[in-house]
């Protein structure tokens, strides 16, 4: 096994979420508490590092380019200028539950697609997935 | 309980779902439908070994769990056993993925202590290394 490689760039408060981008050949990754995201070339040079509108908490890429950001405070879209859109949400409340890291998932023979996040309860003792699974809509998996 | 990292197995019939408290649990998961089946545990920590957060899948099944507060990066096998530690400049290793070329390197986020605890020198930082194993290509969301 390779030796471990730090990046050279400034250390996050909170990083999570890293992302390898094949379109642009750059790893992309977050930090939560500084609400920023970051990209750099694959050997950590080139660093870029912008702010985020809201505590970020995940994030996948979308085929059309940009990306699907789980927010702490509900999910949005965001392309590749910055600008985000935030999705309505049903039945989500911003003061008690928190989205955390998401995948998107593509069956390679049944073209069946599923996007799903990991969801917290601030308060509960509660943990469970979320799903988007067109044209069916939400659904609360566990 | 803390809900964190999500993946699907190479041949798309397992979700791992990572809870921070818990460990990591294994669904049996339908492709056509999006239904999941009874969870098993898949994974348990000892508390010395940190906390499961993140996760990456590779070409061979095996899941890469980022565990903060134990200083390391776990290889489980399909069968949830130990295969390999990485251990990790920091204490506080958050999530991993597969990137570069060929998936063949492994990408780190870690982050400064929020229990108290003394900051490392590499607390923050990120990481990479080549592990050895490619990984799962990542779908994109709305292919």
């Amino acid at each position: 096994m390779a030796e471990m490689r730090r990046f050279p760039g400034p250390p996050d408060r909170l990083g999570e979420s890293p992302r390898w981008n094949p379109d642009t050949g750059r790893i992309e990754w977050i930090d939560i508490l500084d609400e920023t995201e970051s990209s750099s070339k694959s050997d950590g040079s080139d660093l870029v590092r912008k702010a985020l509108p809201g505590e970020p908490a995940g994030f996948a890429y979308r085929a059309t380019g940009g990306r699907v950001m789980s927010l702490h405070h509900g999910l949005a879209l965001r392309d590749e200028s910055g600008k985000t859109q935030q999705i309505p949400v049903p039945n989500f409340d911003v003061e008690s539950e928190w989205f955390n890291d998401c995948a998107w998932i593509h069956g390679a023979v049944s073209g069946s697609a599923h996007w799903l996040s990991t969801f917290n309860l601030r308060s509960a003792h509660f943990i469970g997935l979320i799903r988007i699974s067109r044209p069916i809509g939400w659904m609360r998996v566990l | 309980m803390i809900a964190n990292g999500i993946g699907w197995s190479p041949d798309e019939t397992i979700l791992y779902f990572c809870d921070s408290r818990q460990g990591i649990f294994a669904y049996p998961y339908d492709i056509e439908t999006g239904s999941i089946g009874p969870r098993r545990l898949f994974f348990s920590f000892a508390e010395a070994d940190g906390h499961p957060d993140g996760l990456a899948i590779d070409v061979e099944g095996c899941v890469w769990v980022a565990m903060p507060g134990g200083g390391q990066i776990l290889r489980l096998k399909p069968d949830g056993i130990i295969e390999q530690r990485v251990t990790t400049p920091t204490r506080w290793p958050t999530s991993v993925s597969f990137g570069g070329a060929d998936l063949a390197t492994l990408f780190v986020t870690t982050m400064k202590p929020l229990d108290g605890t003394a900051e490392g020198p590499y607390d923050g930082a990120v990481f990479a290394f080549e592990p050895g194993v490619s990984g799962v290509p990542m779908f994109r969301f709305g292919r």
